[in-house]
């Protein structure tokens, strides 16, 4: 259905080749790009799609990023009393390795996501930030800095900045225009105030990641909005310059922050001497458990570097950001759609 | 933007399987070094190991750390920096700052003065004294306390190795007191292991794997520097 649009094949369902060259290691998935392992060419961008909220309702208000789990998940009464379509989607997120990516707060590509959708992300991470407080003894004094009630009113400014991009679909030209250039303003305003609250937790050092995590998905969520809005308003060059600066302003905030840090953070909170087999079983068991934070850390930056990717594409073929995104909303049956480079 | 990106991941994830792998490699020296340590209790001069426990077991794992850093140490080390160039040559000169270099430093003067007493730390041939011109990459090197006492020569190594002849010699009455020696000896070791080797942290006189880890940071913020200037 969607290949049609925008008068060919720009924008178009996930060919079965391209899961496969993924599966079979041919292809390798870096954020919304999919590249040639063997030249490091870009194959295609992957692109969120109306399709994403259904997937997304499957989660209620509960973490959307669950995981492994979210395959089990999916499995469930709902799929196996027939949702077959539903079912389709999460197994196409789960062979590319971006299920997490696209159900979190990161998103693939140029968020297209409609209010539903961006609301339970929100609610996903003010849940975290409210879980904050029950921590609060054993935090740093950094963290306990940086005030619940504000962050949650950011929170609630960015929900509202979410609607207001999603009412603009519904809007005439003109009034659509200037709406979005508002929520860029905003998103702009939220986004170094979520910046401010990570760069403070941070600064406690790696083992204060958990707690900046939801000032870094409330900084991703603004990135993405900010973009999202310039991209519909027709602001492409500025849109790819904020995906530049959202992709630096994460990478400045966690992008010295590795696995080694992780997993020496939560050995230090251990009592295991060192120079012992007992240390080293302690060690490989931080190194396990440090694994999924590692991997979301990489994965938002990746999702921020690669968000205007295809933005560049797009302008060369002539065809306008709005109509592109708008073609992207309107499939309602995929989560992710591509745009082959060739 | 990407690219970049891309780039800065692959190096972050080398730095860290390197460091952890450095983590684990130090402790299994540790690990081996206090397991020989129990060979070394039956023969030991009592009186000396009762006034001074700590120098004891200095003497006894500092030649074992020397040997490690210079051994298995130095083969993972040249093993990262390959790694490394594989990620992009590019990053060969940054790389070579982790490889066997002619020695010149503290530890080279070290081992020296160890050589001429007659121990067994000569052709140190060691990264970690290593200097690039082009960067001024902080010297890796043995902790202070065991440049000074590998410095000190043979002399400490005769200690512990006193014949088992003297210990079987001794009184029965003495066994209690032997035993409690032993732990003592053994407590002074951990002791030494957790300043010397594996931390905790410190800023002064950082044990070996905190410099170690030092040092992969350090070269791969020079490779996200040398990724920034030409992607």
């Amino acid at each position: 259905m969607i290949a049609s649009l925008l008068g060919g094949a720009l924008l178009r369902e996930v060919p079965e080749a391209l899961l496969v060259g993924v599966k079979s290691g041919q292809y390798s998935v870096y954020g919304s790009i999919i590249k040639s392992v063997s030249n490091g060419q870009i194959v295609g961008h992957l692109q969120e799609a109306g399709g994403l909220s259904k997937l997304a309702g499957m989660f209620g208000s509960g973490p959307l990023g669950l995981l492994a789990g979210g395959v089990q998940m999916v499995q469930n009464e709902q799929i196996k009393s027939g949702i077959g379509r539903i079912e389709a989607g999460m197994g196409m997120l789960q062979s590319l390795g971006v299920a997490n990516l696209a159900l979190g707060a990161a998103g693939i590509g140029v968020s297209v996501a409609g209010f539903a959708v961006v609301s339970r992300k929100i609610d996903h991470v003010k849940k975290a930030v409210e879980t904050l407080a029950d921590r609060m003894d054993v935090l740093s004094i950094e963290v306990r800095a940086v005030r619940q009630d504000l962050v949650a009113a950011d929170l609630d400014d960015l929900r509202a900045l979410a609607w207001a991009m999603d009412e603009g679909w519904k809007l005439g030209d003109s009034a659509a225009e200037r709406r979005w250039h508002g929520v860029a303003t905003d998103a702009l305003r939220l986004s170094a105030r979520f910046e401010r609250h990570a760069a403070r937790i941070l600064a406690a050092g790696p083992i204060a990641l958990p707690a900046a995590d939801p000032m870094l998905d409330g900084l991703s969520l603004a990135g993405s909005l900010r973009v999202a809005s310039l991209s519909a308003a027709g602001e492409v060059r500025a849109a790819q310059d904020a995906a530049n600066e959202g992709a630096r302003d994460i990478d400045a905030l966690t992008g010295r922050i590795g696995h080694a840090d992780l997993t020496k953070a939560k050995l230090a909170t251990w009592k295991a001497e060192s120079g012992t087999q007992a240390w080293f079983e302690a060690l490989t068991q931080a190194r396990k458990l440090t694994i999924p934070d590692t991997v979301r850390l990489r994965e938002r930056e990746a999702a921020a570097a690669t968000r205007a990717a295809p933005l560049v594409a797009i302008e060369e073929k002539g065809i306008s950001a709005r109509d592109w995104l708008a073609a992207a909303r309107e499939e309602t049956v995929s989560p992710l759609l591509v745009m082959m480079n060739k | 933007m990407w690219q970049l990106a891309a780039s800065r991941h692959a190096i972050i994830v080398w730095r860290d399987d390197y460091r952890l792998r450095t983590a684990v490699l130090v402790n299994a020296a540790a690990v081996n070094a206090l397991a020989g340590l129990e060979a070394q209790l039956a023969a030991v001069d009592t009186i000396d190991a009762l006034r001074a426990p700590d120098a004891f077991a200095a003497r006894y794992l500092q030649p074992k750390l020397a040997a490690f850093m210079r051994e298995d140490l130095a083969v993972l080390l040249d093993e990262s920096a390959g790694a490394l160039v594989a990620i992009d040559p590019g990053f060969s000169e940054v790389a070579d700052t982790l490889r066997g270099k002619p020695p010149g430093t503290a530890l080279v003067s070290a081992t020296a003065e160890a050589s001429a007493d007659g121990t067994s730390e000569r052709s140190a041939g060691n990264w970690f004294t290593s200097k690039i011109p082009s960067f001024s990459a902080p010297t890796l090197t043995l902790p202070k306390m065991v440049r000074e006492t590998l410095a000190s020569g043979a002399a400490m190594v005769e200690q512990i190795h006193h014949s088992a002849q003297d210990v079987i010699a001794s009184a029965t009455t003495h066994a209690r007191e032997t035993t409690g020696l032993h732990d003592r000896l053994r407590a002074a070791a951990r002791s030494e292991v957790r300043r010397h080797w594996l931390g905790p942290e410190t800023e002064t006189d950082p044990p070996l794997l905190q410099q170690l880890d030092a040092r992969f940071d350090m070269v791969a913020d020079k490779a996200r520097a040398h990724a920034e200037g030409t992607i």
